[in-house]
């Protein structure tokens, strides 16, 4: 094996790599404000998305969320896309809960492709200056 | 292809399928409501954390086994970054799906097999660039991280046929889409975030030769006495 393909590091590293600390940082911050506190307890029954909330896309504490039949949770395949029924029992409006889901995979990606630029550029600008610098101090090794 | 096009073909499909969900799937569900239409952007992305994964573990074979090519072992490193970012967003989604769907945030919930091995996927590939971030010497580096990403891989398929073989309390194994546009929806998602990701993928991967340039360079200025 050629061992000039791996030079040795003599560069201080990172105690942990930055990508770890930036996704545990978004993973906390999704969890943050979904703490067990907020919402222990059972869901009141009835006690839906109100009107207003929904209107304005903001979620309530006491959504009452869907819960989809006990045949349908015990089954391993479940059904999806069906039309609401015409029984007048239309589901509870999850629009913000969308927004907030579609955002942060937006922001995640956008992020991540962000730093990425943003380091190789930073690699690429180290580089250049040190070829240019060991170039000036080794002119026949040009 | 050029890297430039490949990573705008990836985010033009993304958004195309944003299209799809938005114009053509039915906007709601008989039990779920529109909460399912979350589903669209965490199956792309779970499918294809799976798929890097499986790809790093791949290439960290052929790098421990096949003559030990260092760009073998950048292309693993790259596919676990990429990977790592789609297993958040999976997370990320289904934590706010299960919500709706569930009654609770599925980051607290610790009783269904299908989450619980999705959770030690992330913690194991989290461990694997804190260990390769953390030894210094490149070839040790490589060797480690792959015996590493090899094991890991093993979780992979424990984390798809959870449901099978441990049974589910919450998550479903398959879904039957009633509809043609859910269908053709939940594929082109697939295919659009896997162009997406492997875009990334060659981003890190570049990114990786330029600090290994980094690292020859001053290997090259200690060697010298500068």
């Amino acid at each position: 094996m050629d061992s000039n393909r791996w030079a040795t590091n003599s560069a201080p590293r990172s105690p942990l790599h930055p990508l770890v600390w930036l996704l545990v940082l978004a993973a906390a911050l999704v969890a943050a404000p979904f703490s067990p506190s907020q919402d222990s307890g059972p869901v009141a029954a009835g006690d839906g998305v109100s009107g207003d909330a929904a209107a304005n896309g903001v979620p309530t504490e006491r959504a009452e969320p869907a819960r989809p039949s006990d045949d349908a949770r015990e089954a391993k395949t479940f059904r999806l896309g069906a039309p609401p029924g015409s029984e007048g029992s239309s589901p509870p409006d999850f629009q913000a809960y969308v927004f907030w889901a579609y955002g942060l995979t937006c922001v995640l990606i956008f992020g991540f492709t962000t730093w990425t630029i943003l380091q190789a550029r930073q690699l690429d600008r180290r580089v250049h200056y040190l070829r240019e610098r060991f170039e000036r101090a080794h002119p026949e090794e040009r | 292809m050029p890297l430039l096009l490949h990573s705008m073909i990836g985010w033009v499909l993304v958004v195309m399928s944003l299209g799809l969900i938005g114009f053509w799937v039915p906007p709601e569900d008989q039990v779920l409501g529109n909460s399912y239409l979350i589903f669209f952007w965490h199956f792309p992305s779970a499918i294809n954390c799976m798929n890097l994964f499986v790809i790093s573990g791949v290439f960290s074979a052929i790098y421990l086994f096949g003559g030990r090519k260092p760009s073998m072992d950048m292309w693993a490193a790259a596919a676990v970054e990429v990977g790592m970012l789609a297993c958040t967003i999976t997370l990320v989604t289904g934590g706010i799906w299960a919500r709706c769907a569930w009654a609770e945030w599925s980051v607290w919930m610790f009783n269904d097999p299908r989450l619980i091995s999705v959770y030690i996927m992330w913690f194991t590939y989290a461990a694997y660039l804190a260990f390769r971030s953390n030894l210094e010497d490149p070839r040790k580096r490589a060797v480690f991280s792959s015996a590493f990403g090899i094991v890991a891989t093993i979780n992979v398929p424990v984390v798809y046929f959870a449901i099978r073989i441990f049974g589910s309390q919450h998550h479903p194994m398959e879904l039957t889409l009633v509809d043609d546009s859910l269908i053709v929806t939940r594929w082109f998602g697939a295919l659009a975030f896997l162009v997406l990701y492997l875009a990334l993928v060659r981003i890190r991967r570049r990114v990786a030769e330029q600090r290994v340039d980094v690292e020859r360079l001053q290997g090259a200025f200690g060697r010298a006495g500068i």
